[in-house]
């Protein structure tokens, strides 16, 4: 019994283990002041963290907790830094003591903890504008900026500094131009000529700090007045977007808020004219009197997008632009209308004019596909006068209702009786397919399904190729299933074999049926049927395949026709077709067209060294201009290429590419080659210094798990860096090397000696160093 | 038209009967005609987190600014274009190993809220930070009859270990009371909905639910004499808006089994499923977006967090044919197959998503509606789930939050702009000024023009 396995001691142990974190959490919260203070500078990371978070719980501030927070905030680690900074930042004045400690965190490399000493000396106060105001005037560009920042929470009490912060405005850094301008907006608000002057600054992020500063202004004089109204013109779209909404909301008298609403709605950009239609409702001119004039406007503009962004600001008024409707159906005819945006208008303007909408569409049959899609906008009111004119003389009108009633989810059970009613007896055939596209949506309902199936054999072959489109979206059994798509293919329009031959790519029990008809079409269809036949043959089971799909196959891919030699491609690859002429004809594709190229190099990497011969123009295509060619080649060439050293050299040379994604992939496949890809670590090692890179070349690095003794020198000088990734890993890879990195022993020794832990949780680097040291010096790694 | 039937009632009016009260909606009664006019809605604020980030390129707008485009993953909040921003840029810094080494999901899901770094422990010594709901909630929560609400769909656990070392605790949960007391959610909508609804002593409410059960009947049969009074005050307007009302709770009492027959479901899950939780798992969201729906339009809360799935989720979905595991997929290594299916994986969320916004929109409340005068956070701590990044996050912020943010745009800030920014412009419009939330370096600038 595994009961007296163990002693007694060791089960306790287990036992105390469990409440040992209770235990800590408790203890600390007891922990008279004196010990929780010398806490803070205890050598355990996780010791100091706990007495951090404790005494920023606590929220004491007496002279002894501000010395020592003051201390605290060079603490390596950063969440002690935090803690120390949130709990002097409660003090307020208390903390005037720690002003020059706090002063220093606004150059850490932190933003959080630039903010916090920011904001702990704008709690200060008074006391802190000494230093701020000596960081203004000589600091480095990241001071000014915070110390503006600062300033700019103070707001009012830092009055006497706004001089210094004007100069600042046309500093070299644009964080300081921005810091400082949005500062003299906190500080001073009512100061219209410095306002003013930023809001006519050359730099764009200090107008908008202006013009919001002029927006606030309570009483705008004129010339605050006039300035605003001058931002409508200015050179960035993206300030223009702000001034329309700026001056949209302001107290200008309407007539002039309405004059640059329509002269936004006309903007070059056009997001200044979205942001027009959305400023409507804020001048509150969302009535019918602004929406006739939007209409008459849509007479005198003939540039689409404007008509476009009319549409759109009808739509932002609602029903009261009911007036505008005519007007609109006028000119939504006009080349280059966006129909998504004209239909949405006309459904949120037309709710209780369907019949007048089926009318004009009667009248001008070009604007079906507007009306249809804001027919089915305009869902249920539109209903009943859409069933009725289902019975309309007018063919389009027709069309224009069955594609409107289809798109109104879910149908309901009249729509979809009307509808079938439609699919058989319609006169027209377009309504005819319409209708059975419409019923194919409704899914698996008996009454559809018996008409779709019946519509299969229909005398139009728009609405047999209708039908067999729909079919797949019924549960069909196999039987059901295989008359129409029997019939489907031997059709005489190729659209109907097309969709016959979609049945079987989707349908697995009838594929076997039909495999020679498929590969009879593969071979010898038109093009698009012989495309549609080679997409249906790689939905087929690798296995079910017999020697006349190769044939089809290599056909297709000697073709002239580059989408039929893609799609022959796109098949071998799915039915992993190993054959050698299937590799010839493979070879052969190996030409200029990029798309084509890296398919091709795909299709050959799956035949591994089989397709050796091709090495040498793998390899040359990892140089080939464009990405996913030089992506698709260095998969192939890590596929096929046995020689694991030369791939590993070739793979390093990859990882200069100028493209993410292939420096990725050359990474992924050293990392597959384990110790035999050691050559391309020195390159990974300096991968890690980019953001973009770090996490592949960190997963490399780890898989290839080990590190040749040419790069200890450059893992050494990393021993020191800043950047705790890299120092990491040259501890690690230093470990990788073995007795052959004795060099660097003294170093990691002293390391380890100083116990320094700024990397994160305590111990964790230790850990490293001892297991770096031991494998150095050939002893076993450490078992913690 | 004036409402000359209208009489002032209290804002806290509530239709009573046994062990239940009904809270009601914004009506014009519930401001006097001189306050009508300025009468203003609370707003509310909500956060919805979604685990193991999305497809990027199919999520990011092309351009900035108004008017973009809606990618694939959004299109379906396309009719809601001009109630949202779409928010590019921001970043969880604290959801980075930062020394750690791995556990980036359940980092994700503990840093969404927080903007703090999790104590790496599967102990009971967790410590993460106060959640910026519950930040809000101790400022405000006692406005209303339940400070917050947390809300989601997939049960968690607060013990053991969940992802490489680090507690459950942190992947289950987003909303922390205190940096070592994490708040459990609420998965059944039924237990939401008797909460909402549920009066007087235990005794009445045991009673009141035993005869809505055995009864078949509803919540509304119980304050039917109370909401007959209520009408003959109310206008016509307000009647229409009581109505609207009352059909609705008796839609979602329906819906989560109260006072009708309730059927078995079959659940692809891994735990069984108590009474009252849908077996499907769109239809749980729906309900649960309901639930939050009807505690703010009744401000019984103004404060709403919800998890549309737990940290590293694997759930399948098949019912938009993506048979795999959610998480299996998000390590993706860019296979175009797996990309696509995560991406409609996202847009099914986002489809609930526009779920509860056109809900919302559908409230009206004075000159605008229930989004008009909330935020809702919408997002993932983790960008991409193949690289585990925490930065350029992809979050939406929806709701007018009371007529204070300038909707319709996409707005990309600088790279490691804080997520808790964001936070803290979203706290100053709950009227709660604080510091710092979490790693804050101060408050996000461009939400208003």
């Amino acid at each position: 019994m595994w009961r007296y396995q163990f002693g007694r001691e060791f089960l306790l142990g287990i036992f105390l283990s469990f409440l040992a974190p209770v235990w800590s959490v408790a203890q600390i919260r007891e922990l008279p002041l004196e010990s929780l203070l010398e806490q803070l500078s205890d050598s355990d990371l996780d010791r100091r963290r706990d007495a951090a978070y404790e005494v920023a719980r606590r929220q004491l501030n007496s002279p002894q907790v501000v010395a020592t927070l003051a201390k605290s905030l060079a603490d390596d680690d950063i969440q002690v830094r935090y803690q120390a900074l949130l709990a002097l930042g409660r003090m307020g004045t208390a903390a005037e003591p720690a002003i020059e400690e706090l002063a220093g965190c606004l150059e850490d490399r932190d933003d959080q903890v630039r903010y916090r000493a920011g904001y702990a000396l704008a709690n200060i106060g008074q006391p802190s504008l000494s230093k701020l105001k000596s960081l203004l005037e000589e600091g480095s560009s990241r001071s000014q900026s915070e110390a503006a920042r600062a300033l700019a929470i103070m707001g009012a009490a830092a009055r006497e500094l706004a001089p210094l912060l004007l100069p600042l405005v046309d500093a070299e850094t644009a964080e300081v131009r921005e810091s400082a301008a949005a500062a003299l907006v906190a500080i001073e608000p009512e100061q219209e000529a410095t306002i003013l002057r930023l809001a006519r600054h050359a730099d764009a992020a200090v107008r908008r700090q202006g013009i919001q500063g002029l927006a606030a202004i309570p009483e705008p004089t004129d010339e605050v007045s006039a300035a605003l109204q001058q931002t409508i013109t200015d050179a960035a779209p993206e300030i223009r977007e702000l001034s329309v909404i700026v001056l949209a909301k302001s107290q200008l008298p309407e007539e002039l808020r309405a004059k640059y609403i329509l002269a936004a709605l006309q903007d070059d950009a056009d997001s200044v004219c979205v942001a027009a239609a959305v400023a409507i409702k804020k001048a509150n001119l969302a009535n019918a009197e602004f929406a006739k004039r939007l209409a008459a406007r849509l007479q005198e503009v003939e540039l689409p997008q404007h008509i476009n962004s009319i549409a759109r600001a009808l739509a932002e008024i609602g029903p009261p632009a009911e007036v505008g409707l005519p007007d609109l159906l006028q000119v939504v005819g006009t080349a280059g209308v966006d129909v998504a945006i004209v239909s949405t208008t006309i459904a949120r303007l037309g709710v209780s004019r369907v019949p007048d909408l089926l009318r004009a569409l009667e009248q001008s049959p070009d604007l079906e596909p507007f009306i249809s899609a804001a027919l089915a906008d305009i869902g249920e009111p539109a209903i009943s006068p859409l069933m009725e004119s289902l019975t309309s003389s007018s063919e389009i009108v027709r069309v224009s209702t069955v594609r409107a009633l289809g798109r109104i989810q879910p149908l309901q059970d009249a729509i979809i009786e009307h509808l079938i009613e439609s699919a058989r007896a319609d006169e027209s055939a377009l309504v005819r397919s319409m209708a059975v596209t419409a019923l194919t949506g409704v899914g698996s309902d008996p009454r559809t399904k018996a008409v779709v199936l019946q519509a299969s054999v229909d005398s139009s072959a728009d609405v047999r190729a209708a039908a067999l489109q729909g079919l797949t979206k019924f549960q069909l059994s196999p039987e059901e299933m295989h008359r129409p798509v029997a019939n489907g293919l031997a059709d005489e329009a190729e659209a109907v074999q097309v969709q016959a031959l979609n049945c079987v790519a989707v349908s697995k029990d009838i594929q076997p049926d039909f495999l020679q008809q498929v590969v009879e079409l593969a071979r010898t269809g038109q093009p698009p049927l012989r495309i549609a036949a080679l997409q249906t043959l790689s939905k087929y089971a690798p296995e079910s395949i017999e020697e006349t799909t190769v044939a089809a196959v290599v056909a297709g891919l000697a073709d002239v026709d580059r989408v039929i030699k893609s799609a022959a491609t796109a098949a071998a690859i799915a039915l992993h077709l190993r054959q050698t002429d299937v590799l010839d004809a493979l070879s052969a594709n190996l030409i200029d067209d990029p798309e084509l190229l890296a398919a091709t190099l795909a299709a050959i990497a799956d035949f591994g060294p089989a397709a050796q011969e091709l090495i040498p123009t793998a390899s040359r295509l990892c140089a080939h201009p464009a990405t996913e060619v030089r992506r698709a080649a260095l998969l192939a060439l890590a596929a096929i290429q046995t020689d694991r050293h030369a791939l590993a050299a070739r793979l390093v040379e990859v990882l200069e590419d100028t493209e993410w994604e292939v420096r990725r992939e050359a990474a992924a496949a050293l990392g597959k080659l384990g110790p035999d890809g050691k050559v391309g670590v020195p390159k990974l090692f300096h991968m890690l210094a980019s953001d973009e890179d770090r996490d592949f070349a960190r997963g490399a690095l780890r898989d290839i798990d080990a590190a040749p003794v040419e790069a200890v020198p450059l893992f050494m000088a990393a021993l020191d860096s800043e950047d705790r990734t890299e120092a990491f890993y040259a501890i690690f890879l230093l470990g990788k090397v073995g007795p052959a990195a004795a060099e660097a022993l003294p170093k990691l020794e002293e390391q380890l000696n100083q116990g320094s832990s700024e990397s994160g949780r305590s111990g964790f680097r230790s850990r490293f160093l001892r297991d770096a040291i031991a494998a150095i010096k050939g002893e076993p790694p450490s078992d913690d | 038209m004036t409402n000359f039937a209208a009489k002032t009632l209290s804002r806290r009016t509530v239709l009573r009967g046994l062990g239940v009260s009904l809270a009601l909606p914004w009506l014009e009664a519930t401001s006097s005609v001189a306050q009508a006019a300025a009468a203003k809605a609370p707003t509310r604020m909500a956060f919805i987190f979604v685990p193991n980030g999305v497809n990027l390129p199919k999520w990011t707008p092309a351009t900035e600014g108004f008017g973009f485009k809606m990618p694939y993953i959004l299109e379906p909040l396309a009719p809601l274009q001009n109630d949202l921003l779409v928010l590019s840029g921001l970043t969880h810094d604290k959801g980075r190993a930062n020394g750690d080494g791995p556990g980036d999901h359940a980092r994700s899901a503990s840093v969404f809220l927080t903007g703090a770094q999790p104590r790496k422990t599967d102990g009971e010594n967790i410590r993460s930070g106060i959640s910026v709901d519950q930040v809000a909630a101790q400022a405000v929560g006692e406005r209303t009859r339940f400070s917050s609400l947390e809300l989601g769909v997939d049960p968690g656990r607060n013990a053991g270990g969940c992802d490489s070392g680090y507690s459950c605790a942190y992947s289950s949960n987003i909303s922390w009371s205190s940096e070592t007391t994490p708040l459990g959610k609420e998965v059944n909508p039924r237990l939401v909905f008797e909460r909402l609804f549920a009066s007087g002593s235990r005794i009445e409410v045991d009673k009141s639910q035993q005869q809505r059960d055995i009864l078949q009947k509803s919540i509304l049969d119980f304050i039917s004499d109370d909401a007959r009074r209520l009408k003959t005050k109310l206008g016509r307007n307000d009647n229409r808006k009581l109505d609207e009302y009352l059909t609705g709770v008796r839609e979602i009492e329906r819906r989560v089994g109260l006072g009708i027959e309730t059927k078995p479901v079959e659940a692809d899950v891994d735990y069984p499923i108590p009474g009252g939780i849908p077996g499907d798992y769109r239809d749980h969201l729906r309900l649960m977006c309901d639930m939050m729906v009807l505690a703010f339009q009744t401000d019984s809360t103004r404060i709403c967090t919800m998890m549309f799935a737990n940290a590293s989720d694997n759930k399948n979905y098949r019912n938009i044919d993506v048979p795999d595991g959610h998480h299996d997929l998000s390590h993706h290594q860019d296979d175009p197959v797996k990309l696509e299916k995560i991406a409609k994986i996202n847009r099914f969320h986002v489809e609930q998503l526009r779920y509860l916004l056109q809900r919302m929109k559908s409230i009206r409340e004075g000159e605008g509606t229930l989004l008009d005068n909330s935020m809702v956070c919408y997002g993932s701590a983790i960008s991409d789930g193949n690289r585990h990044n925490n930065e350029n996050l992809p979050i939406i912020l929806a709701g007018g939050g009371g007529g204070t943010i300038e909707t319709g745009r996409h707005i990309r800030y600088r790279t490691e702009t804080p997520m808790c920014n964001l936070f803290m412009s979203m706290l100053d419009r709950m009227d709660v000024h604080v510091p710092f939330m979490g790693d804050s370096t101060g408050h996000l600038p461009g939400l208003t023009l």
